[in-house]
């Protein structure tokens, strides 16, 4: 056994990360030939079957390998444990939806087929391994696989300015970033010796390094470079620019799953390697989500693209999500879960809905596009309403969970004055929210809107639109599920 | 089970807005309107039915459904009723009714949402007034304010979007303070306890400490006094009322603003009893503040309806005084005012609602004669308007004569102040009155308005019948809200009928649902009601003040001999 660099049940672990990479590899070589001759929905399909089989993978291998008490693959590399399952459940979910989204855009687009999928497959397999690694070295690996997947990704429409503008802002800001998150990852390596998260804890752990300057210098670069990445205030500058440039679907899919993807990399980090610091970076977190939610917010309000207001209500999310992170403990943890996850359905649904409308031949990314969308489908109007409840927290939906959820928890753990600034910037948000309420049911329809449907389209929107309600009037196997995943610290 | 007569009314409209809503195609008006019609006063037949076998002399919950729905955070769906929310549901769907037949006329566009949107709304007031978990009581709590918003942001008037957003926006942010002392709550009860639950009646048991109970109280205070509205969170009011159709006009004064009130009785009351006392110099002041000056605004206004907006921030004023006066007259006087406001006020919207379809104008000064043109509009508008005035013979004086006994007792100070309220009220009623129903006819406009059909009759002549049948026997209303009342009142002041000798009720608690007639309580939670009795049996042995009176009466209780078999 020694001789071998790793054992069968390693691979088991790792079985949805290959399984993803065969689908990327078929996409991509398939697609390399004579792509002129084929239907692109070809893709589509396999991208989305190699996407279903990593999750059955995932359900049928990897979380009996956790529950038969394996914590570990490769050398320490990979954490097997119900946390990496939870979060990546959420990004093959989130890929899967975004894939159904897609099809039809890219036609009309009259962009690459096999290349778009190919790299989402990429992004994923980085997505997993940053929701997933057990050391500091492979979240980078996973990190930046995802991001350079997703760089392109933005900039997927060569012939769109803003998407080249937003794809390059995107990449020189995230590699400026990743530069100081490997930096940061260097110094905690000079001053503690390991990077294996749970050795890094063990030696953090008997406070010897409590007052290392360096070690400091470390964290406060660690927490700018999270901050980044979650798009959280004053680095989220990057954000509006990329979701508003990028392609519609690819926004959704950054927007939900490579912030996911963020925050399960930031959780991992801080409460399984740095949890000894935690009275040092809960602190700091607590200010920077407060001005994160607020800021989100209040650039949100005056909006008048759609999709700009949608990447500043994200900033705000992420502000909320932060709350739990700082709240911390079993329940804090469990409440930025089930945030996220309550997210991730309320989020793809409101970009998707974006996705219908068409302004003279061009994708509708204006507030005023929404005029009368209850007139022209009842259903599409009535799902984006639950959405937008939902993102703004009113009931019946899962949104209003998600937030109760966390909000509890910072009271809880008696961060009262966070709660409370969450809680005002809730109601505050329904305002922009309600704004594209009124453009959809009580403005009238304007005439050179119109509605693009299709099928895989209409299918997203419903499995958001039921997930969305069922969230909250059937929450209970949800909230186990984040409440289990959080035992894994 | 009598659980299931309680979901039916309050599910039912919603029911028929999902009805209308997938079945009815939009070009179908008059069958949508039918539908909604039938819908709202089979709902309103089924409420009534809620009073046969309801026991008028317990203070616990009726008709009551409980099951487990989110155990990992401890929600329950609860529901039940008591003396108090069963007049509530009962003005709901009575003046629910009323409303729906205002519109038939009134609203000509976008139909079929319209009667969806004002279905919904029924469904979420009714929701609210039923539910005994904190977490389904705030869903309700929010839900309603969707269809509300619509209501008034589609159908209003040319300010419509702003007051509809205004609207929105104020009331949510009362309702996220109320959030975050309902958490704080929560937690608390975790920590003396280890357990999460949310059952309000829990709470009931629960010794909150002082400092804690004065920061849940402001965070309800905000939450229910912008509902209300107490001055000077009023100023959303005005805006929504004057901008709304009719029919959400009358919802919105009649119903929603008891929210608040109820709030206060419900939750602030009876879980922070301490506090209450601590703020209720406070509110009282805030009370007749909102009494003088919204009576002085309102006779100010040159429009009808902001007249008729005012004088409810006036007459909540009223509502709100007697309940902090925290003794059992003073709060019983609330509860009738509540009742007696959705009367009056519902009415004096209908009355502007009728001229305004006909005329399209609500300047005050561009009506006069219309007594003579009018002759039965002009006798029901009488009837509702010495309702509101507090004649004695009609709903309003009961109300507010309670009221004030209640303020005399607490503070004779209070009592003086809020009396200028009754006089002022008068004035500006009876000048209204004289100004557009007396004098001359002015210009053939004004000649040729035809009076009440029997439709428009018929929204109008019950609101006159129950004023009349309020004011001259209001002994059954008295004798339902008694109960609850005494056992709010014995939690805010214990010790308050020591002296007297009455037996006061308890609060319901989760101990006494298997006590009511006829249990509704789901088997399997069965066990963790015997967990929450013994529990609240050694609340009781810890308690400071010995509850005397009600130990008395809880063996009769217990002896009850229709207990045991439902299990």
């Amino acid at each position: 056994m020694d001789s071998m660099p790793f054992s069968s049940s390693d691979l088991v672990a790792l079985s949805p990360e290959i399984i993803l990479t065969i689908g990327a590899m078929v996409v991509l070589l398939w697609g390399s030939f004579d792509s002129a001759r084929q239907k692109p929905g070809n893709f589509a399909y396999i991208s989305l079957a190699s996407v279903l089989s990593a999750a059955a993978a995932l359900w049928l291998w990897v979380s009996p390998l956790a529950a038969s008490g394996v914590t570990t693959a490769f050398s320490n590399q990979l954490a097997v444990d119900g946390f990496g399952t939870f979060f990546s459940a959420i990004f093959l979910l989130t890929a899967a939806l975004a894939i159904l989204a897609s099809t039809r855009f890219l036609d009309d687009a009259k962009a690459h087929h096999p290349e778009y999928y190919f790299l989402m497959l990429t992004a994923l397999i980085g997505m997993l391994i940053m929701a997933r690694g057990a050391d500091l070295i492979s979240l980078f690996v996973g990190l930046e696989l995802q991001a350079l997947s997703v760089y392109v990704m933005v900039g997927y429409l060569k012939g769109d300015r803003r998407s080249a503008e937003g794809g390059l802002k995107y990449f020189i800001l995230g590699g400026l970033s990743s530069g100081i998150f490997i930096y940061a990852l260097s110094l905690l390596y000079a001053v503690t010796g390991v990077t294996a998260l749970d050795a890094l804890a063990a030696t953090l752990g008997d406070g010897a390094l409590a007052a290392n300057p360096i070690l400091m210098i470390a964290l406060l670069l660690l927490l700018v470079a999270l901050a980044f990445k979650v798009a959280a205030v004053p680095f989220h500058l990057w954000a509006p620019d990329a979701y508003s440039g990028a392609p519609t679907p690819v926004a959704l899919f950054i927007s939900v799953a490579s912030k996911g993807a963020a925050f399960a990399m930031m959780l991992r980090i801080l409460y399984s390697g740095l949890g000894p610091l935690a009275p040092s970076w809960a602190a700091v977190l607590a200010v920077i989500s407060a001005i994160t939610m607020t800021f989100g917010n209040v650039a949100a309000l005056s909006q008048t693209n759609i999709k700009r207001m949608l990447a500043y209500s994200s900033i705000a999310h992420a502000g909320y999500a932060l709350i739990g992170v700082v709240a911390g403990g079993e329940t804090g943890l469990a409440a930025t879960l089930f945030y996220l996850f309550a997210y991730t359905f309320m989020n793809v649904g409101a970009w998707g809905t974006i996705m219908l409308l068409r302004r003279d031949g061009l994708a509708g990314d204006q507030i005023d596009d929404f005029a009368g969308l209850g007139q022209r489908s009842y259903w599409a109007a009535g799902a984006m309403l639950l959405f937008l409840l939902s993102l703004g927290g009113i009931p019946p939906t899962i949104g209003f969970l998600g937030k109760w959820y966390l909000f509890g928890a910072a009271i809880g753990a008696g961060w009262v004055w966070l709660a409370l600034i969450g809680a005002l910037n809730a109601a505050a948000s329904l305002y922009y929210y309600l704004r594209i309420v009124v453009a959809m049911l009580i403005r009238e329809p304007e005439d050179n809107v119109t509605l693009v449907n299709s099928t895989p389209l209409n299918l997203t929107l419903a499995i958001s639109a039921v997930m969305t309600v069922l969230g909250l009037l059937w929450a209970t196997p949800f909230l186990e599920w984040a409440q289990r995943a959080t035992l894994s610290f | 089970m009598s659980g299931t007569l309680l979901q039916l009314v309050v599910f039912l409209p919603a029911l028929g807005a999902i009805a209308i809503a997938l079945l009815l195609s939009k070009e179908r008006e008059n069958e949508i309107r039918w539908v909604a019609h039938i819908v709202v006063f089979v709902d309103m037949v089924l409420s009534l039915f809620l009073l046969r076998g309801f026991d008028f002399t317990s203070a616990e919950l009726q008709h009551v459904t409980r099951a487990s729905w989110i155990p990992t955070i401890g929600v329950e769906y609860f529901m039940g009723i008591d003396g108090i929310s069963l007049l509530l549901i009962i003005l709901t769907t009575v003046l629910g009714a009323i409303a729906f037949m205002s519109s038939w006329t009134y609203i000509t566009t976008r139909i079929k949402e319209y009667y969806v949107f004002l279905l919904l709304l029924q469904t979420g007031m009714l929701g609210v007034f039923v539910s005994f978990d904190f977490f389904l009581f705030y869903i309700f709590w929010e839900v309603m304010l969707v269809p509300m918003y619509f209501l008034i942001g589609i159908w209003g008037g040319k300010n419509r979007m702003y007051a509809a957003i205004k609207f929105f926006l104020y009331t949510l942010f009362g309702s996220v303070l109320m959030l975050l002392a309902i958490l704080a709550l929560y937690f608390h009860m975790h920590a003396v306890t280890g357990t999460w639950t949310l059952n309000i009646l829990e709470y009931y048991q629960l010794d909150v400490p002082a400092n804690l109970q004065w920061w849940v109280f402001l965070g309800f205070f905000f939450g229910f006094a912008i509902k209300v509205p107490m001055w000077p969170f009023h100023t959303w009011l005005p805006d929504a009322h004057v901008q709304a159709p009719t029919a959400a006009s009358v919802i919105l004064a009649a119903v929603l603003l008891k929210m608040g009130a109820y709030g206060f009785i419900r939750l602030s009351l009876p879980v922070l009893p301490d506090a209450s006392i601590d703020f209720a110099p406070l509110i009282a002041v805030l009370s007749i503040i909102a009494i003088i000056y919204g009576a002085l605004v309102a006779m100010m206004q040159k429009d009808w309806k902001s007249l008729v907006a005012y004088s409810s921030v006036s007459h909540m004023g009223f509502i709100t005084l007697g309940i902090f006066a925290l003794n059992p007259v003073g709060l019983q006087g609330g509860l009738i005012q509540m009742l007696s406001h959705g009367i009056s006020t519902g009415g004096l919207f209908l009355v502007v609602g009728l001229i305004y379809e006909r005329t399209h104008t609500r300047e005050i000064a561009a009506f006069s004669g219309l007594g003579k043109v009018m002759p039965v509009y002009a006798t029901l508008f009488a009837i509702i308007m010495l309702s509101s005035m507090g004649l004695p013979g009609l709903n309003g004086f009961i109300g507010e004569f309670l009221i004030l006994v209640g303020a005399f007792e607490a503070n004779p100070v209070w009592a003086y102040w809020a009396v200028w309220g009754v006089v002022l009220a008068a004035a500006y009623l009876l000048w209204l009155f004289q100004r557009v129903m007396l004098g001359e006819v002015k210009d053939d406009k004004i000649a040729g308005l035809k009076d009440l059909n029997l439709r428009e009759t018929m929204t109008l002549a019950p609101l006159c019948v129950l004023a009349i049948w309020m004011g001259l026997y209001p002994k059954p209303i008295l004798e339902t809200l008694e109960p609850p009342v005494n056992a709010i009142i014995e939690r805010v002041q214990p010790g308050y009928f020591a002296e007297s000798g009455i037996s006061t009720p308890r609060l319901p608690s989760v101990a006494g649902l298997s006590r009511t007639a006829e249990p509704g309580v789901d088997a399997d939670l069965l066990v963790a009601d015997e967990l929450t009795e013994q529990r609240s049996n050694t609340d009781t042995a810890n308690d400071p003040v010995p509850l005397t009176t009600s130990e008395q009466n809880e063996p009769t209780a217990d002896a009850d001999p229709s207990t045991g078999g439902d299990h």
